[in-house]
């Protein structure tokens, strides 16, 4: 699968690219802030996209919000956040397909997405 | 500037000076009505002396001095002049013996008193009307004043006692915006602009305490997302080199990083625990309840367990009732509290014996989940400490399982959100028994055919 994932924090990028890339066999391609993935995702083709929660610039749901509105027909979107407030998470649910609690199990992450693929499919 | 009390001895005056008025007046008339009776009293006994003279032909030479002096006293009662003058002449007639100039003097008193008859008949007469009159005025004013008193007294003081006390009944059932408008200058206006400020002062105290509970939930939302995010990398870290999936690594050091790794677990935990208790404590926790079968709830309580009472060595039982039962709960959270009080009962248990799970219909009516083991029993005056945060009992940490501090405070928490109790009933040397209660419960409908098929 290609994926694009945007996260501003570099160990957790560096951490979760590598579980995608040598667990999942995935192609990863990474944004560092919320313009960036929002100008990444409108500009490539991908299979599905990872958002983390908060970034600089743009938030994960504001990313989300954009690219769903200019382009429709895009990739799935999942949420990876370290925020559990009913109101957070109720907002994940509604914007993309799915969303996964931080910190997330390193053995399942790749299942984890799976499932919640298979399930919005 | 006190206006109200003001008007109110003003109408009072009014009230009374027209009644004083009416009152004295009243005396004057019936003083003068009084003295015109006793005019015509006077007029009657000398009518009826003077004919008794003058029929009978009583004759006053025998007794004249008797019968002047009769006339004489009334001539001075009477005030009259034409009719004092008639008397008097009466008198000198009845002196003189003359019997025609007696007759002549009869006559002319006769004729006085008719007219005084008539005059004191008009008399009379103007008295009875300007009596009414005066009655009228009199009486009239003060209904009058009544009247716009009580209408004073309605505008000004009921209705906007009344509006002030709907305000207050408004403000009891929390609708809150709203302000008297205008209160007026005077006693219940004064009361109106007190109620206003307590009422502001209540509202500020209630945004203050909002902006207060804002700030908690800010704090706890953001104090979780900066501790989980740091503990993202290192549980991921710990993972891939566990997972060996960045190369291989000796025994011993995965060794370490097993125990790092379940450390990083429990924080995990204990982070989720202690969000959990923040929301519940402020108000923002919210149950996912759906109804669902108490024996699968309690089936995959103890499957999610299997593997730790092997290790321990300590049988998992499940008691369920005659009937079926179904129960309205959040299944994660309730599974929480069951698999937290069985791991408990698990860690004190001693070994091959039994730790079990029952429910049943309790005598209060309510869904009972007990879990009872065959502990050291816990003692009385340690039976309400243990739900406080990070209490535990004085039991060397078993090595299995090892806790936040957290799990009996959360999962009392936890059957409160479900309006349930926790309860314990414990024996040294005997064992625990640790329950709660579930309000919403019915008989399952699967069961009940069931049995109907079966019976």
């Amino acid at each position: 699968m290609k994926i694009l994932f945007a996260e501003d924090d570099s160990n957790i990028l560096m951490i979760a690219k590598l579980i995608l890339e040598r667990v999942g066999q995935h192609d990863v391609t990474v944004a560092v802030n919320g313009r960036e993935a929002l100008d990444m995702a409108l500009a490539n083709r991908y299979d599905l996209i990872i958002l983390d929660g908060m970034m600089p610039e743009l938030s994960g749901t504001e990313v989300c919000r954009q690219y769903k509105e200019r382009a429709p027909a895009g990739a799935p979107v999942i949420f990876l956040s370290a925020k559990s407030t009913q109101h957070d998470i109720q907002e994940f649910m509604d914007l993309g397909v799915g969303y996964i609690q931080k910190p997330f199990n390193p053995q399942t992450l790749c299942q984890q997405i799976d499932t919640i693929l298979k399930a919005a499919a | 500037m006190k206006t109200m009390r003001g008007k109110i001895s003003i109408a009072v005056t009014i009230i009374t000076v027209c009644t004083g008025f009416f009152a004295v007046s009243a005396y004057e008339h019936y003083q003068k009505l009084d003295k015109i009776q006793d005019d015509i009293h006077v007029s009657l006994y000398l009518r009826s002396y003077a004919n008794e003279i003058e029929n009978r032909g009583i004759d006053p030479k025998q007794n004249p001095k008797e019968t002047t002096e009769y006339f004489r006293k009334w001539r001075l009662s009477i005030t009259e002049k034409s009719r004092n003058e008639a008397i008097s002449n009466l008198i000198q007639a009845l002196n003189t013996f003359n019997k025609d100039l007696r007759k002549k003097r009869f006559s002319e008193l006769q004729e006085t008193e008719r007219r005084f008859y008539e005059f004191t008949a008009q008399k009379i007469q103007i008295q009875k009307n300007q009596f009414q009159l005066l009655a009228m005025i009199t009486l009239a004013l003060p209904v009058l004043g009544l009247f716009f008193f009580a209408y004073y007294l309605n505008n000004s003081i009921v209705r906007p006692l009344h509006r002030l006390s709907q305000r207050m009944m408004d403000f009891l059932v929390d609708r809150y915006t709203f302000k008297l408008a205008n209160p007026e200058n005077n006693e219940i206006g004064d009361l109106q602009r007190t109620f206003n400020s307590l009422a502001q002062r209540a509202l500020n105290n209630m945004d203050e305490l909002k902006a207060l509970d804002r700030a908690k939930s800010e704090f706890v939302s953001i104090a979780s997302h900066e501790l989980r995010t740091p503990l993202t990398s290192i549980k991921g870290s710990l993972g891939l080199l566990s997972a060996g999936i960045v190369g291989n690594i000796d025994q011993e050091s995965l060794g370490l990083i097993r125990i790092a790794e379940q450390e990083t677990d429990r924080l995990v935990r204990l982070i989720n625990n202690l969000l959990d208790l923040a929301k519940m404590e402020s108000g923002t926790f919210k149950l996912q309840k759906e109804w669902i079968s108490v024996q699968t709830l309690a089936e995959s309580c103890v499957d999610s367990l299997h593997g730790l009472a092997q290790t321990a060595n300590v049988l998992l039982e499940i008691q369920p009732p005659d009937h079926a039962l179904d129960a309205s709960l959040d299944k994660d959270r309730i599974q929480q509290v069951v698999t937290n009080l069985i791991s408990n009962a698990i860690k004190y248990s001693p070994k091959k014996q039994a730790v079990i799970l029952s429910f049943f219909i309790n005598e209060n009516n309510l869904l009972e989940i007990a879990i009872t083991d065959r502990g050291a029993g816990i003692a009385e005056h340690d039976q309400q400490l243990i739900f406080e945060k990070f209490r535990q009992g004085t039991q060397p940490e078993s090595k299995l399982v090892k806790g936040t501090g957290l799990g009996l405070a959360i999962s009392k928490a936890l059957v409160e959100e479900h309006q349930g109790v926790m309860l314990v009933r414990s024996k040294i040397g005997i064992g625990s028994t640790f329950s709660f209660t579930i309000p919403e419960w019915r008989l399952s409908e699967s069961s009940q055919t069931s049995n109907g098929v079966a019976a």
